[in-house]
């Protein structure tokens, strides 16, 4: 045991030297916190499937004999796809029809079929559609979410799961810089997930695919700030937060944010989505598909500052009762 | 003066370590670390009860049963909960504060880690988590690997660490910042008869350095080896605060009721009248029938009497209850702790 001799009578550091400061310390938790993050964690895992299955059948989708266009729909009314409505019609022209009935049908159907060979009505439909497929239902309905819980629940909760929250709460550093630290230290994390969810969709969709990526991208910068601040916030102060994450990313945004009245002004992807269909109907000339729709969406402005603003009251709010709460600790 | 109950601690002499710093009050006017009053709820369940206590330097024992106290006093003492009543204070800073956590160094007795960092790596992250800058966090870290025996040994992961390699890293990061009041839980548990030595002799540099060591042990004979200041918690009270010698004729001194119940009760008291320790006897009865409830000084003398009378005069025990709680727990401690009185 000789290399174990303690020196207890050796002098101690002086403390004279450099005094710490709160500040180094802030910093240096956000950046230990990131390079925790560096391991995915377990939900990340399920997250990371999900995108591969989502990217592969967007994959399928796009460089498979239908495609996001509209030409190639199949449509069960007319038991026909799209294209062969030309050809239809010529036939139902065909037919014996008094000189009037068919001078009013070749004028409508003369405009039905310019708007149909436009390149630009073919190509804002496909990406309305794809938009509506990929972006809206899969990305904003489980990938992000996902993605954002993951991490973003884990900052704190992580650490307490592991036990290690107390090295964390111990330092000499106010509880709230403890919060907003490990808030920082996490955030980047959600962007780069949230950035390669998208990415990845978007080179997945060809050409759509990367339209929307130049559309959209702003938005779900602020969509993932806003949704990273409140799963921080359930991480925090729940002992159970992928649970209370889930609940509520699919019976709370999910649901609530489809219900006609006034009751989804209270989630936060009403906004999102709001926004990205500003987006989207900024991105096109032509007229909507039948499914792409929100209801009732608010502007872009008022849209964009309800993010900001929850993302600043969720983070003010953790801050405040980690704080004031004594920790959320596992027993 | 309510906080240890029947036994006050303010009765009780401190430890020299004590009397030196108390002797310079005008220096430093607020107490290194003080508890007023405080209570501590978790629910229904109290955990801290009315406990006022003061420490200014020196070495102090906190040593109690599991759910005694200790835990919830040591979690107060490093803010790290917050008392429902009362106040604890550092150098007059509560404790809850950030900047009383600068005067304070705290080893927990919880053994997480950040199992895939190097001890070294895992001191380094505490340090820069101190807030000190990068060459002197580095500087620091060696120092306090250094100073608790772990310098070269600290390459190896966490994960791969023995118990008492773990104590060692837990009680480096607690030295990092120089803290005068140094809180260590369970330091020893762990740890060899050799590094057990070893720590002791640590400790003791600390206390000579002027640090104020709070050191949590359910072995009360290792704290002896260290110290001679006392906390004995009890249901969440401070049962004692003392030398070991001055708890212990407290314990004699402070008479304890027991209820006895036997086949013949008015026989044994005759039998027990005599006995010089016991102070009062009483003849009761409820449904179970009739019982005697004895109040005793020297307990440990008097239960070794009792035992002889029961055995010779062949009676039929059926129950020996201890009434008073507090004392019952700290006579545990005392005469099952360490074994001897």
């Amino acid at each position: 045991m000789t290399q174990s001799v303690m020196s207890s009578s050796s002098p101690p550091p002086s403390p004279a030297v450099s005094e710490p400061s709160p500040f180094w310390a802030f910093w240096a938790l956000t950046r230990f916190l990131f390079i925790r993050l560096w391991r995915i964690r377990q939900m990340g895992w399920v997250a990371l499937g999900l995108l591969l299955l989502v990217t592969a059948t967007v994959a399928v989708m796009t460089y498979g004999p239908i495609g996001w266009g509209i030409a190639n729909r199949y449509s069960s009314r007319h038991k026909i796809v799209v294209s062969e409505y030309g050809t239809r019609l010529d036939q139902v022209q065909m037919t014996a029809f008094s000189p009037d009935v068919l001078g009013v049908e070749a004028a409508v159907f003369a405009a039905y079929r310019g708007i149909m060979a436009d390149p630009h009505f073919q190509s804002d439909w496909a990406f309305l559609s794809y938009s509506r497929w990929v972006i809206f239902a899969m990305y904003l309905g489980f990938v992000l979410p996902l993605f954002t819980l993951a991490y973003a629940s884990g900052a704190i909760g992580g650490e307490r799961e592991g036990g290690t929250l107390i090295w964390l709460l111990t330092r000499p550093l106010p509880r709230w810089a403890v919060y907003l630290a490990t808030f920082l230290g996490v955030l980047p994390w959600c962007l780069i997930v949230n950035g390669i969810g998208l990415l990845l969709l978007g080179l997945a969709g060809g050409e759509m695919g990367q339209r929307a990526v130049a559309a959209y991208w702003s938005t779900i910068v602020l969509g993932t700030v806003a949704l990273a601040s409140l799963f921080h916030l359930i991480g925090a102060l729940f002992r159970r937060p992928a649970v209370i994450g889930l609940v509520y990313i699919f019976f709370f945004e999910t649901l609530v944010a489809n219900l006609p009245g006034s009751l989804k002004q209270l989630s936060l992807n009403y906004y999102v989505r709001s926004l990205l269909y500003n987006e989207a109907m900024a991105n096109v000339t032509a007229a909507v598909p039948e499914t792409f729709e929100v209801y009732e969406p608010t502007d872009t402005t008022t849209a964009r500052l309800v993010l900001i603003a929850a993302s600043l009251l969720f983070t003010g709010i953790g801050m405040v009762l980690f704080s004031r709460q004594e920790p959320v600790m596992e027993t | 003066m309510t906080a240890a109950g029947t036994l006050n601690p303010r009765n009780v002499t401190p430890a020299p370590e004590v009397i030196d710093r108390m002797n310079t009050p005008e220096s430093e006017p607020e107490p290194l670390l003080l508890f007023e009053q405080v209570s501590k709820w978790y629910g229904p369940l109290l955990g801290l009860n009315q406990v006022t206590l003061e420490l200014n330097g020196g070495i102090t024992g906190l040593v109690g049963a599991n759910g005694a106290g200790k835990s919830t006093l040591i979690r107060l003492a490093t803010g790290q909960i917050r008392p429902n009543l009362g106040r604890v204070r550092i150098r007059g800073t509560d404790a809850w504060d950030w900047r009383a956590r600068r005067l304070v160094g705290y080893c927990p007795d919880t053994d997480a880690f950040y199992e895939e960092m190097t001890g070294r790596e895992f001191v380094l992250a505490m340090a820069r988590l101190c807030g000190f800058p990068r060459a002197e966090a580095r500087r620091r870290t060696e120092a306090v690997l250094d100073r608790v025996g772990m310098r070269d040994r600290a390459d190896r992961k966490l994960r791969g660490y023995s118990k008492g390699m773990r104590q060692r890293v837990k009680l480096a990061q607690a030295l990092l910042h120089e803290p005068e009041l140094l809180v260590l839980d369970e330091p020893m548990s762990g740890i060899d008869p050799v590094g057990r030595q070893e720590l002791l002799e640590l400790f003791r540099g600390l206390a000579r350095q002027g640090k104020c060591l709070l050191i949590s042990s359910h072995e009360l004979e290792e704290l002896e080896k260290l110290t001679n200041h006392v906390i004995v918690m009890a249901r969440g009270r401070i049962a004692a605060v003392g030398t070991l010698r001055q708890i212990r004729d407290l314990m004699d001194d402070f008479p304890l009721s027991v209820r006895v119940e036997v086949d013949r009760p008015r026989e044994l008291a005759r039998q027990l009248i005599d006995n010089p320790d016991v102070v009062g006897l009483d003849l009761a009865s409820d449904e179970t029938g009739e019982y005697l409830v004895l109040r005793a000084k020297h307990p440990e003398r008097f239960f070794r009497a009792l035992g002889q009378c029961v055995v010779a005069e062949r009676f039929d025990m059926r129950q020996l209850e201890p009434l008073d709680d507090t004392a019952h727990a700290v006579l545990g401690y005392l005469l099952g702790g360490s074994g001897k009185t």
